[in-house]
């Protein structure tokens, strides 16, 4: 988008954000331009006023999803949006929220209703070169559900020494062996079920937390999948030290992870 | 736009989820309540696909298919059967005619349109002995020759200018009118070393000429205007859409009506006049038109004033290319501003309702929209019936895009309406139709994963009626074809069932499509499937003629040895043949019944294994191919693709000799699963 194009979206959003409240939107709570003296605040900035508290003991964590309503507001009042008009609460992963937000929700429970005063800096991320124009906002969140991501290994920037070493690089540890008697061949499609994390933690994607298994014809998986796999047999679980050029090399794709991974494949049938 | 370098923070689906403005505008509400969209005329004898994703609904099915079947779609009876060689690659969707007298011969023709600016008709079901002989052929470099993709716009990913590689001559989908048999295309040169030049042509498709003197299209900068979407047909006009490449600026989406009759301009609009953007690209999908003619647009990132510019939306214009109606995302400013084109992909219909779906690269939003009352924009989106997070709502790539390219399929399956999605890095997706509104969770979610990156999967459908529905879908085998060009992959899933894939590419080596091309999806015509790709060809699927080995007639065997049936789970159907040779020249062989006289290809599968021999196939006393190694260390079921050629109907005898041994190998057996005859001639 040229600066032209991204100021005119602004200048619309001003207008049109003053306009009356429209059928559908929600009125702003009186607290909306600023936190009252009893909320929680952060060292960050964001600020955190529990309008009703949950349950249990358990937080949603960096790599874990959530499902949750929430509305939003500018500090001006002006409404944003509410996805409780659209049903179902809304799946939200923590990694890719705002940082306000990922922040708030790491102290909240399943049930809890919070407001969130969030600011601008903590919307969009550092890095995002040419996002909207962020603004000073103001939420009210209920989280229904925390999606577990699967737990992260311990040793991610190296394998430990029981890990089984390949000259290209690969290290494979067995965390549960299976039954099969057959390695996939090149010809093969395998269903697995997988989880990925960068070395700093991060979850790239998993079958795991989608409850979903996969199918990768064994000639379209990176190399070190497929180096991995043509060792293992159905019912096999390894855990995969991956070198970056065994990944998506120095250059990956648009959204591909950098640089070395680590994937724990659990192949559950040759086809 | 054509996707723009990496932004990870468009993938903030929350910030996505936000609606940034507050104004809503009443929507005009035409009066008609049932299925108002209608199909686009045809007097082509018999089926026939001229236009993108069959009709004018955009559903993309085919629901005239009587030849493929979920029963017959397997690795046994299902191959491709030919190749078709063309002079560049294929982004457009090659178009289909039953029945048509062309040379003083009657044919079923595919009409194939290259960036080199290259028309051509070939026979759909016959390739003969090598590769198929155009009916007709025309290049339209005019003396020049196509642009570059180097030359046409800002940089794109590394360098230049990525989301194509190579020339960028006929890129939009053609349409053909069937009542005049004359196909609408748009063709792309730079002449005279430095003019670039854009036209649009009428052609004959009984034999390629012109009918007409092409007409330059003056009203668009022929440099910088990408011609993206498929063409349209409707009230005697043909209707262009145009965006940018990589929203090199300056550049506004723009529509043109051409009259059919001698292509003189017609009607003109444009998304967002005085260079506001709003490109119309639709990742090469086409526009949906009602039954007034009324035909229904996406919009990319531009300027938006909900009175004269329309980033970001989904317009209605009226035949005459003025605006009726329009949707516009109330988070509006955030796709605009990160460059989630909502008009990334293109808009369907549902069947039996004035409702259309629309999904783009807003973070894996759907949205139902009612195309008599399209709400223009309002809190919320609240004005449209539903907005629903369509791809990847389980989270198996949650930190990665979630973009729609393309079109979306529909079909009425017998447990009712059906929805298709298959964004990128998500698996392919069913969703329910309940009278109003679309069910979640998906009803059925393939496990079939594409590799990470884009653009999904091109999907097509096939079916009888209600019956038989085949899903079809071509990605990348492995790679990002966004800015690459990457292997491809055809998959065919059960339409009621996305978890039961049927068939595949890649079981068969032989039956590689070759280089993916994100332009266009599998077109399913009279049993045939063609897949279009960027290796310069249009691969071609059908049905084999296929006799298992342990059902087919043992005309005889070396005696002494043992022939006898196995069984196996990696076998089709099961099972198969061994012959237990012990030596050279130890042979079996089989009595097989072709079907038809013409040119077939033999494709035999056999089982190797370590005590496997090198063997030899002869057909009535002539040797096939080469020697054939059955020698493997593990267990593989390879199919061979032998030879092509002439056999008369009747039965014929297949005899498998064995003429040696791999050193490794610990004997002299063969071992054989079916034998599949591929018609090609």
């Amino acid at each position: 988008m040229s600066t032209a194009a991204a100021l005119a979206a602004f200048v619309l959003r001003v207008v049109v954000e003053t306009a009356p409240l429209a059928p559908g939107q929600l009125p702003a709570p009186p607290d909306v331009a600023a936190p009252p003296a009893g909320a929680i605040k952060t060292a960050s900035g964001v600020a955190i006023k529990i309008l009703r508290p949950g349950r249990g003991t358990q937080h949603p964590q960096s790599n874990d999803c959530v499902k949750l309503h929430f509305s939003a507001w500018k500090r001006d009042g002006t409404f944003l949006s509410d996805t409780r008009h659209w049903g179902d609460p809304q799946n939200q992963c923590l990694v890719t929220a705002f940082p306000g937000i990922t922040e708030a929700l790491k102290k909240m429970t399943v049930g809890e209703q919070c407001r969130v005063w969030v600011p601008a800096r903590l919307t969009f991320r550092a890095g995002d070169d040419d996002a909207p124009p962020p603004i000073d906002t103001t939420f009210e969140i209920e989280l229904y559900d925390i999606v577990k991501a699967p737990p992260t290994p311990r040793s991610l920037k190296s394998p430990p020494a029981k890990a089984t070493k390949q000259p290209s690089g690969l290290a494979v540890e067995t965390l549960k062996k299976g039954t099969g008697t057959v390695h996939p061949l090149d010809t093969n499609q395998v269903m697995l079920h997988f989880s990925g994390w960068t070395a700093d933690g991060r979850l790239v994607e998993s079958s795991v937390m989608a409850r979903h298994a996969a199918i990768f014809p064994m000639t379209g998986v990176m190399r070190g999948w497929h180096d991995a796999l043509l060792q293992m047999v159905v019912g096999d679980k390894v855990r995969v030290w991956i070198p970056r050029d065994l990944a998506f090399g120095a250059k990956p794709g648009r959204g591909q992870p950098k640089g070395d991974l680590v994937y724990e494949l659990e192949l559950l049938e040759i086809q | 736009m054509p996707s723009r370098p990496h932004r990870p923070w468009a993938r903030i689906s929350i910030f996505a989820l936000l609606s940034v403005s507050t104004v809503a505008l009443s929507g005009c509400a035409p009066e008609e309540e049932a299925d108002q969209f209608g199909t686009a005329s045809e007097a082509l004898s018999g089926f026939s696909v001229t236009q993108r994703a069959y009709n004018a609904q955009r559903t993309g099915a085919n629901v005239s298919e009587t030849a493929l079947n979920t029963t017959n779609v397997n690795l046994a009876t299902f191959a491709k059967l030919f190749t078709i060689t063309v002079d560049d690659q294929v982004y457009a969707q090659p178009l289909y005619a039953s029945g048509l007298s062309i040379a003083g011969g009657t044919h079923n023709v595919v009409f194939v349109a290259t960036v080199n600016n290259t028309v051509s008709a070939f026979d759909a079901d016959l390739a003969g002995t090598g590769n198929p002989v155009a009916l007709w052929s025309r290049n339209f470099n005019n003396g020049g020759r196509p642009p570059n993709h180097t030359e046409v716009g800002q940089a794109c990913g590394a360098g230049t200018y990525n989301d194509f590689s190579g020339n960028m001559g006929i890129v939009g989908t053609p349409v053909i009118d069937g009542t005049a048999n004359t196909l609408f295309v748009v063709t792309r040169t730079v002449e005279g070393g430095s003019t670039f030049v854009q036209r649009i042509r009428a052609l004959d498709v009984t034999n390629g000429n012109e009918r007409v003197a092409a007409r330059t299209i003056g009203t668009i900068d022929p440099k910088t205007n990408n011609q993206r979407p498929a063409l349209a047909l409707s009230q005697g006009k043909v209707y262009v859409g145009w965006s940018s490449h990589c929203d090199t600026t300056p550049y506004e989406g723009r529509v043109l009506a051409f009259n059919t009759g001698d292509l003189s301009q017609a009607n003109a609009f444009s998304a967002a006049p005085g260079n506001g953007q709003a490109g119309i690209w639709m990742a090469g999908a086409g526009p949906v038109i009602d039954g007034s003619g009324n035909l229904y647009y996406p919009t990319g990132n531009g300027t938006w004033n909900g009175t004269s510019s329309f980033g970001e939306s989904l317009l209605r214009l009226s035949p005459t290319l003025g605006v009726q109606d329009f949707f516009t995302p109330s988070n509006f400013a955030s796709l605009n501003a990160s460059d989630n084109d909502l008009g990334s992909s293109g808009p369907i219909f549902v069947p039996g309702t004035s409702r259309l779906i629309m999904g783009g690269k807003g973070g894996g939003t759907c949205y139902l929209v009612d195309g008599n009352n399209m709400t223009h924009m309002t809190a919320n989106d609240g004005g449209i019936p539903q907005k629903w997070h369509c791809v990847d709502p389980d989270n198996v790539r949650s930190g990665l895009t979630h973009h729609l390219h393309g079109s979306m399929v529909s079909w009425n399956s017998p447990g009712g309406l059906n929805l298709y999605t298959w964004g990128e890095n998500d698996f392919g997706r069913m969703w329910r139709f309940n009278g109003s509104t679309f069910n979640t969770p998906a009803a059925s979610v393939a496990n079939v994963l594409p590799p990470q990156g884009m653009p999904g999967g091109m999907m097509s459908l096939s079916a009888n009626g209600t019956s038989n529905g085949i899903l079809w879908a071509t990605m990348p085998l492995s790679g990002d074809a966004n800015h690459n060009v990457v292997p491809g992959v055809l998959r065919a899933f059960d339409a009621n069932d996305l978890t039961r894939e049927l068939w595949n590419s890649t079981f068969t080596s032989v039956d590689n499509p070759q280089n993916f091309t994100k332009g266009t999806a599998p077109v399913i015509a009279n049993g045939k499937v063609y897949v279009a790709g960027l290796s310069n060809r249009v691969s071609v699927y059908g049905l084999a003629s296929t006799t298992q080995a342990e059902s087919a007639t043992v005309a005889g065997f070396t005696a002494g040895r043992v022939e006898r049936v196995f069984t196996d789970p990696g076998a089709s159907n099961g099972a198969g043949v061994i012959l237990e040779g012990l030596a050279v020249g130890d042979f079996v062989s089989f009595t097989l019944n072709v079907p038809s006289t013409g040119v077939w290809g033999i494709r035999p599968r056999q089982k190797q294994g370590n005590n496997r021999g090198i063997w030899q196939l002869s057909i009535d006393g002539v040797n096939q191919g080469g020697t054939q190694d059955g020698f493997n260390a593990g267990t593989v079921y390879p199919e061979l693709d032998l030879s092509t050629l002439n056999l008369g109907a009747g039965n014929h005898t297949f005899k498998f000799t064995v003429t040696g041994k791999n050193g490794a190998s610990s004997g002299f057996w063969i071992a054989l699963d079916y034998f599949k005859l591929v018609r090609r001639g």
